[in-house]
């Protein structure tokens, strides 16, 4: 059956995946996509979310980092401011040493501070690494420190090194009041480190600071600033350096050494300086990565429940499925027995029901139809065994037709030279009585007559055997007439003695006949009151040589199983009953088993091999009895001991009967030849 | 983003690759033991393991002024091939860095070294050495003017050199000192002193001229009799600068120069970053920033002078 299931053109070793694979995918495919586009919704949202606030945070930081880079230098200029009062060139240079000198002490970047007189000429120098120097009178007057202080009240110079590796910038603060000097500090911007190196962003991020030229100033890495690094090639400084404006003041950028940063920047427009801040791009996204971290996490919880709760639904799904399967095998491989047990509850278990249902009835349909199966053959065999048996009877009856046909003929061919036989005798007798008569009158010597007279004598005995035997003859042969005879003959007053000797005469030598070993003890016990009965004597002696001819083959069939010490008996009597006379036949043989008691008056009945005997011998023997002559036939039997049929005659019981359709009319008593 | 995770993560162990087990060799001018040596040799370690190197093996050598002695554990400690040498002072740089062009010297305390060839520039080393240095050269003129202000009225100063600072051409210190000295009239005479024996005569020199004061330059020369020094000048009442700070505190009158502890605590970052990875030819050589001026007063008070305000004023620390 279950090849009907698989396309007959498919590879058999194609990949099948089960009910509960299909089940399990679909549902944790299912459950992937949803979690996978939630998480990618959510990702960029979160991404989106990160990368703002990542953003506004380095520009915030950007902006303070500024913002303290400014304070740095606006604290040296708030210091040198000391010295920019306009009564300052008055005081004694003593005193502006020691304002030099606390200025430097509050001021640990200024490395050499130096004060220009109004007319641009150096009065006094106070330097760290250098011996104080007083009024040198170096003539500053042209310089952009003193031209451009003026000026503007501060100036920035620009950012220079010194000693090749040290970064410096002047700073030239012009003092107050009218006709002013300018106090000139040179400023360490190693110590812009301090404060730059302070600017904490985050774990790994930092600030730096660059010039309107993209040099570095400031950065925490402090040798990178005093290797001079010019930083404008770097994306995230081009993009910032002035004249780009418009560009944005955030950057994803990659920095010197190819890592990934988020960079934002503000610039300090006082000096034109730059101060960026940066992030690693890792750590900017770090909030982004933990929620990615979660997302997944979640993610990989759900699909692992996902195919725990899949494989779980797919197996309870598919269990009792299997089971369906393995009992629907069961029943197509034909063992209906057992019955599928499936509670789950849904539609599977009415599925299971319905098969059970059908298991059921194709159970009772198979049983029923065995039954029938059975019944039919039985019937069948019943109707073969019947033909066998009719056939056999119809060619027994045949050949017993024929034979009487054969028999007529004889007893008829027979008669004439029989009738001759008797004749003749009789005449011949009376012959010799008249013979015997001419000689007493003829004188004789009396030897001659005595001896004549002898002779006489035994030939008239002679003669009387011989008319005695003729009339026997004649009479068998009227027997042997009246059996061929079809019908039954007409009914008419019966010597019943004579009736019943001649019957069991007949049955006797028929029997010796058939089988010359044959020998049976005949006992006659008949009551000479029997008398006249009218009566069928042609169906009645069938009756007879059927029931006698029985007896006879009852005791052979006991003597074949006996052997010796047995003497097989028949004994035949008749009794005077009034208005009835009943005929008694017993015999000694094996009897008949109750079984066979109950349909042995049933035609075609029969115990004899097929061949021997028709079946209808007591059936007919019965018909005749009862219907035709309204008498009674009983048989009392003891298996292995006896049997004895009691037939009762009435007188007359066969004047109103009408002799009865005889469907064998020529049937005769079975055993005889 | 999601592609990018691995190998944003993967980026993030690659520093700490490089520890393990390293190995780094220190050469100090001092004698084992020696209390400055000792809390030098402390503020490096501590350096050191302050930046995460907790593993690393520190092995100080403790060479004193002995020329031999240090090149002999010079030429030990190249023999044991560590990751990194530290040097203080130029005359055990110039013992390892004959020795190796490979390991990476980080000194503090070097002479010229630009001149001397050992590194191609201040501002990019280019070789396998870099460091700090201790001091410039113009503070020949700074100690001096600082001496002829804490002591107007010396007329004759020695600047007492160590034949470390000996450079293309003369000394370092000797120029600015010179010109400073002639600025300020004041007469002028340089000893190199190469053994312990030439400070006595030097003292003894000045103590015979009166008004004389001495300027001791630094060098492991200076830091090795440093302390027979202050001995020879409190007993002959000769007021004397000291570049190296820590003699004012024992007894000098004055000093004025770097905090060493700073820029060997500095010096210290700088292993680490070549340990980490970085080469040292592209680490600058910086100079200290701060120079400090400390003022013994017991000295100057029990040798007679009084330091004028105008110097304590400046005086970053004040011994009383």
């Amino acid at each position: 059956m279950t090849k009907l299931d698989t396309p007959p053109r498919a590879p058999p070793k194609q990949f099948r995946l089960p009910l509960s694979g299909k089940f399990a995918v679909a549902f944790v495919g299912l459950v992937t996509l949803v979690l996978l586009i939630n998480g990618a919704v959510d990702l960029m949202l979160n991404f989106r979310d990160a990368k703002e606030n990542a953003i506004a945070v380095q520009r915030e930081k950007a902006h303070a980092a500024a913002e303290r880079v400014d304070a740095f230098v606006s604290e040296i200029e708030n210091q040198i401011g000391w010295t920019t009062r306009a009564e300052w060139r008055r005081i004694a240079p003593d005193q502006q040493r020691y304002d030099f000198i606390r200025l430097m002490r509050q001021a640990p970047a200024i490395t050499e501070v130096s004060y220009l007189d109004p007319s641009g000429r150096e009065q006094l120098r106070v330097s760290r690494l250098e011996p104080d120097v007083i009024g040198s009178g170096k003539d500053f007057s042209t310089s952009p420190r003193f031209t451009q202080a003026l000026k503007d009240k501060t100036w920035f110079g620009p950012v220079y090194f010194r000693r090749g590796s040290e970064p410096y910038m002047t700073v030239a603060v012009a003092h107050a009041g009218r006709d002013p000097g300018v106090t000139v500090a040179e400023v360490n911007l190693k110590l812009i480190w301090d404060v730059v190196s302070t600017i904490h962003n985050g774990a790994n991020g930092y600030a730096f600071v660059t010039t309107a030229t993209g040099r570095l100033i400031a950065h925490p890495d402090l040798s990178l600033v005093l290797r001079d690094t010019d930083l404008s090639s770097l994306p995230e400084v081009a993009a910032a350096l002035p004249g780009k404006d418009g560009a944005r003041d955030y950057q994803l950028a990659s920095w010197l050494d190819g890592s990934l940063v988020l960079a934002a920047h503000a610039s300090v427009p006082r000096l034109g300086w730059i101060v960026f801040v940066q992030l690693p791009l890792r750590e900017a996204m770090e909030p982004l990565m933990e929620s990615v971290l979660q997302t997944l996490a979640l993610m990989g919880l759900g699909l692992l429940l996902a195919t725990v709760a899949g494989t779980f639904l797919a197996r309870r799904m598919v269990v009792p499925i299997r089971q369906l399967q393995d009992g629907a095998e069961r029943f197509g491989a034909g063992d209906l027995s057992e019955r599928i047990v499936i509670r789950t509850g849904d539609e599977i278990e009415t599925l299971a029901h319905r098969f059970n249902a059908m298991a059921s009835r194709i159970q009772d349909s198979y049983e029923t139809l065995e039954a029938k199966v059975e019944e039919r053959t039985r019937d069948l065999n019943q109707s073969l065994d019947d033909l066998q048996k009719a056939q056999s009877r119809l060619v027994q009856s045949e050949k017993l037709a024929s034979l009487g046909q054969l028999t007529a003929g004889i007893a008829h061919e027979i008669k004439n030279p029989l009738n001759f036989v008797n004749n003749f005798a009789a005449l011949s007798k009376e012959l010799v009585d008249e013979l015997t008569g001419m000689l007493e009158s003829a004188s004789l010597p009396a030897d001659i007559r005595e001896e004549a007279d002898e002779i006489a004598e035994m030939l008239k005995n002679n003669l009387d055997k011989v008319i005695q035997h003729g009339k026997r003859a004649d009479s068998i042969v009227k027997n042997m007439l009246l059996h061929s005879r079809t019908g039954s003959g007409e009914h008419r007053l019966v010597d019943i003695n004579a009736l019943v000797e001649e019957s069991l005469n007949l049955a006797y030598h028929g029997a010796r006949a058939a089988k010359p070993g044959f020998n049976v003890t005949l006992e006659r016990d008949f009551d000479p009151a029997a008398g006249m009965a009218d009566i069928y004597p042609q169906e009645i002696t069938r009756v007879l040589l059927n029931l006698m001819s029985n007896g006879f083959y009852a005791t052979e069939k006991k003597a074949a199983a006996a052997g010796a010490g047995y003497a097989p008996a028949l004994a035949v009597s008749t009794r005077d009953r009034g208005d009835a006379i009943e005929i008694r036949v017993r015999d000694n043989g094996t009897g008949i088993p109750e079984s066979v008691k109950a349909k042995m008056f049933d035609p075609f009945f029969t115990t004899k091999p097929a061949g021997e005997g028709t079946g209808l011998g007591l059936s007919l023997s019965h018909d005749i009895l009862v219907k035709q002559h309204g008498g009674t036939v009983d048989v009392a039997t003891q298996p292995g001991q006896f049997t004895e049929f009691t037939i009762t005659l009435p007188r007359g019981g066969a004047a109103p009967a009408e002799p009865a359709a005889k469907p064998v009319s020529a049937s005769e008593p079975e055993g005889q030849p | 983003m999601i592609a990018g995770l691995p190998w944003l993560l993967a980026s993030r162990s690659a520093a700490a690759w490089n520890v393990a087990a390293s190995r780094v060799a220190a050469l100090w001018p001092f004698t084992e033991g020696d209390a400055e040596g000792r809390a030098l040799a402390a503020a490096f370690d501590a350096a050191l393991h302050g930046r995460g190197q907790a593993d690393l093996r520190i092995d100080h050598r403790w060479g004193g002024a002995n020329h031999e002695r240090t090149h002999a554990l010079a030429a030990e400690l190249v023999r044991t091939e560590p990751d990194a040498i530290f040097t203080y002072l130029n005359a055990q740089l110039r013992a390892v860095s004959t020795l190796t062009r490979k390991i990476p010297i980080v000194f503090v305390g070097a002479t010229d070294p630009v001149g001397y060839g050992l590194i191609a520039s201040l501002k990019r080393p280019a070789g396998n050495i870099t460091g700090f240095t201790l001091y410039e050269s113009s503070l020949g003129g700074k100690w001096l003017a600082a001496l002829r202000e804490a002591v107007p009225t010396i007329r004759r100063v020695t600047l007492l050199l160590n034949p470390s600072g000996e450079i293309n051409g003369g000394y370092l210190y000797a120029n600015a000192f010179k010109t400073t000295a002639a600025a300020l009239a004041i007469e002028h005479s340089i000893v190199v002193a190469e053994r312990a024996t030439d400070i006595e005569p030097v003292v003894a020199d000045l103590a015979r001229h009166g008004q004389a004061g001495l300027i001791v330059a630094p060098g492991a020369f200076s830091e090795a009799n440093g302390d027979r020094l202050v001995a020879l000048t409190s007993e002959h009442r000769i007021p004397t600068v000291y570049a190296i700070r820590r003699f004012a505190y024992r007894g000098g009158m004055m000093s004025y120069g770097p905090d060493p502890a700073e820029l060997v605590r500095r010096a210290a970052v700088y292993v680490d970053r070549i340990l980490r990875g970085d080469k040292p030819g592209i680490l600058p050589v910086q100079a200290p920033t701060k120079f400090e001026l400390v003022v013994n007063l017991k000295t100057a008070r029990a040798q007679g002078f009084e330091i004028p305000s105008a110097l304590l004023a400046q005086a970053d620390e004040v011994v009383e």
